[in-house]
């Protein structure tokens, strides 16, 4: 037999087993398949589809006003968006908005995550109390809380002026120099809770043994903290943040519900600022423009992070 | 094998069905744009409204009532209502004629109009209401606002004009006899109210109804946002013509010194039309320009709305209020157009106008002779409605501008420069701006 005879049995050989493992792997595995095609449909359907056209629309004039102009427009529409004076204060209004939210959300979250960890009486009450504002109607929460900061209605400045803290009642989410603070406090009441949850079960997670180790070994509740607990919560944190780095920087119904981006745009953000120019102004193309420059900063935020993340790791591995 | 070959083909079936259902349109049932619903000779034509009127409001019944008695006189025509308050309405039918399922018919505020029609969605009604016998029962300034370039593109249904409401009793505590007729007697009431510890006079800061108010000031002043020029298109004068710019800027130094003096109070720059209507209807505030809505707060505030008195709106140079009028509109695409017309026609007859618009109706032979009718009515004359343009951008920026005033205590003529601009920048994107002089 000639040698390359053999090579060809050997390719016949190796293709026949080849499909025949494909085809037990589909024997095995084909109602897997089957079943997992709606869910891909509708994936593709209601998410990459609109996610894709939004990248199309960006490059093309699309003014709902003037469908006659239709076309490609290369990079037009990022350069109005960019040139536009309410981008820089839309970009910073939604930094502020961002890492304001995460931050006091995180504090309090683990504040009140390591308090319920505590042998406390009515503990389970606590834990149940606590979540209430994160299952409360976003909508429902911001009406609330419009009549509570109402500077004519409001109970909240009532309080504060029997207590005698303010002489005058504040136009909480009327002013410029407030309306932002407000919503940022308002956002961090809501969103706290699932913070405290998920910190908690970590915290609950974290083995009794080290602790009293730590204890033996002499170190205090603050170097406990530092170097035991905050260590074994490192993982949830980053998730929790990662998380609602994005869902808080695309959010868009909160701060339009209670100060529609106002007043004086002093709490608009991306999110608000797309939706005007769609919604509002017809203008799909700037809109599109904006929501691709917003996917950009936040792949650009957490490419950062990674980068962070992964020199540290060399870095420790190194040592 | 022959088990499993049946799971994957059982399977394969019930993804297919689930698929062609899912993909299916809704027509046997309610789905909108050009439904039937049961089959054979019979076939009834289901037409789809969208409409901001909540069941679940009691104010909503005698419009319920209205497609009730229309359904029941017309065997062959079903109205089927979706409610949707009205900021989502809007937003749904862009959202809609962007992706084709518009419904057969729907409710409509002025400011939407222009744009609909510039989208290219609404039909010319104009020789299908040339027989209309009942089109003289509406008056003029009311068809003007639902006619663009000589079309008419939708069915008014009612009207809401602005007049001064007023607590009687509160002006007479500050010693006035009689309500303010001019911005400058507003501000002499408005000390000697303020005097006593009252708010003279509530606004909204924000919403849509700023704009509307705004606009009124305006037009009393003797400008506009916007003027059509003789090319057809619009543009606003204030930047190239010195007076017009001082006609804009009294108005804007109206608001300086309203909130300078403490006619209003500097809260009002967060209300809305909720805070600004229950305010008055609480009696916190003692005049307000409002619409005959308010007549809603009686049931809930007796008390305070007892002494509310109307009277015609407050003008500097020439009185003009706002003519709100909303509309039905039905679109291009709409599969059922003929029968949407013909319900259209007859939302607006004198018949379903009695049962659905007592109180505000478009027709002058349904009037309602209380004040929360009449007072009201008499008023048609001087109302007047938005220039046809696309309003999106230029809400916006007089929304800012009036809160550029209040905030941020910017001068009145600058601030009147800024929002010509606004308003040219507006019209130009959006192909409106006139070049002729």
């Amino acid at each position: 037999m000639a040698q390359s005879d053999i090579v060809s049995q050997e390719v016949k050989v190796s293709h026949a087993n080849s499909t025949g493992k494909t085809k037990a792997f589909f024997r095995k595995h084909g109602i897997a398949y089957v079943f997992l095609t709606p869910a891909v449909i509708f994936l593709v359907t209601l998410l990459l589809l609109p996610f894709f056209s939004i990248f199309y629309m960006s490059f093309r004039s699309v003014n709902l006003l003037r469908p006659e102009l239709q076309q490609f427009v290369g990079l037009d529409n990022f350069v109005k968006v960019i040139s536009d004076p309410l981008f820089w204060s839309s970009l910073w209004h939604g930094l502020v908005w961002t890492f304001g939210s995460v931050t006091g959300e995180y504090i309090i979250g683990l504040i009140t995550a390591i308090l319920l960890h505590q042998d406390i009486k009515g503990r389970a009450i606590f834990r149940g109390i606590m979540i209430v504002p994160w299952v409360v109607p976003i909508v429902v929460a911001a009406m609330t809380w419009r009549w509570i900061l109402n500077p004519d209605f409001g109970i909240l400045n009532l309080m504060l002026m029997k207590a005698g803290l303010l002489k005058t009642s504040i136009n909480w989410l009327g002013g410029t120099s407030t309306a932002m603070l407000t919503d940022i406090f308002v956002n961090i009441w809501r969103s706290f809770p699932m913070y405290t949850v998920m910190l908690l079960a970590a915290l609950q997670a974290i083995p009794k043994e080290i602790m009293e180790a730590a204890q033996i070994d002499g170190a205090n509740a603050w170097q406990r903290f530092c170097y035991v607990t905050m260590p074994n919560l490192k993982i949830v944190s980053v998730i929790l943040i990662l998380l609602h780095v994005i869902w808080t920087f695309n959010n868009f119904d909160f701060i339009w519900l209670l100060t529609e981006a106002g007043p004086l745009h002093a709490t608009e953000t991306f999110a608000t600022n797309t939706y005007r120019l769609a919604f509002k102004q017809f203008h799909f193309d700037q809109a599109s423009a904006l929501a691709v420059i917003m996917i950009l900063i936040l792949v650009l935020l957490m490419g950062i992070y990674f980068w962070a993340d992964s020199k540290k790791k060399a870095a420790d591995t190194a040592a | 094998m022959k088990k499993r070959r049946l799971t994957l083909f059982t399977a394969g079936i019930l993804l297919g069905s689930a698929i062609l259902s899912g993909c299916s349109s809704s027509k046997s049932a309610t789905g909108p744009s050009g439904n039937s619903a049961g089959s054979g000779k019979s076939e009834k034509v289901v037409l789809e409204l969208w409409w901001p009127i909540s069941p679940d409001q009691p104010s909503s019944k005698p419009w319920f009532d209205a497609v009730d008695l229309y359904n029941k006189e017309h065997p062959n025509v079903q109205i089927h209502t979706q409610s949707i308050p009205y900021d989502q309405l809007h937003d749904k039918l862009i959202a809609s004629a962007t992706a084709g399922n518009l419904p057969d018919v729907s409710v409509a505020l002025n400011e939407w109009i222009t744009e609909f029609n510039k989208m290219g969605l609404l039909p010319d009604l104009t020789s299908s209401l040339s027989d209309w016998p009942d089109k003289d029962k509406i008056s003029k300034a009311i068809w003007a606002t639902d006619t663009i370039d000589g079309k008419i593109v939708g069915m008014p249904q009612y009207i809401g004009i602005r007049a001064l409401e007023y607590h009687k009793s509160m002006l007479e505590k500050a010693g006035v006899q009689s309500p303010p007729k001019t911005w400058d007697e507003l501000i002499e009431t408005g000390k000697k109210l303020k005097d006593k510890g009252m708010i003279a006079f509530g606004l909204c800061g924000k919403s849509v109804r700023l704009p509307q108010e705004l606009v009124v000031y305006f037009w009393q002043s003797g400008t506009d946002i916007a003027k059509q020029m003789p090319d057809g298109k619009y543009r606003n004068t204030w930047a190239e013509d010195p007076e017009e710019l001082k006609k804009a800027a009294s108005v804007f130094q109206f608001y300086k010194t309203m909130l300078d003096q403490g006619i209003i109070s500097k809260d009002e720059v967060n209300w809305g039309y909720t805070e600004m209507d229950t305010n008055l209807a609480q009696g916190k505030v003692a005049m307000a320009v409002d619409g005959p809505w308010l007549q809603r707060y009686e049931s809930s505030n007796p008390d305070t709305m007892k002494d509310l008195e109307i009277a015609p709106p407050i003008y500097s140079k020439q009185p003009a209020t706002f003519l709100e009028v909303n509309s039905m509109i039905t679109y291009k695409k709409s599969k059922h157009q003929k029968e949407a017309i013909e319900f259209m026609k007859w939302w607006g007859s004198q018949e379903a106008q009695q049962v659905a618009f007592k109180n505000n109706s478009v027709r002058s032979d349904v009037q309602d002779p209380t004040k929360w009718g009449k007072n009201f009515t008499d008023l048609v004359e001087q109302g007047r409605s938005w220039p046809h343009v696309s309003l999106g951008k230029i809400l916006q920026s007089m929304t800012d501008s009036v809160q550029m005033v209040l905030l941020n205590q910017k001068s009145p003529e600058d601030t009147a420069k800024w929002l010509s601009d606004q308003v040219n920048n507006s019209l130009k994107e959006n192909g409106e701006l006139s070049t002729s002089k």
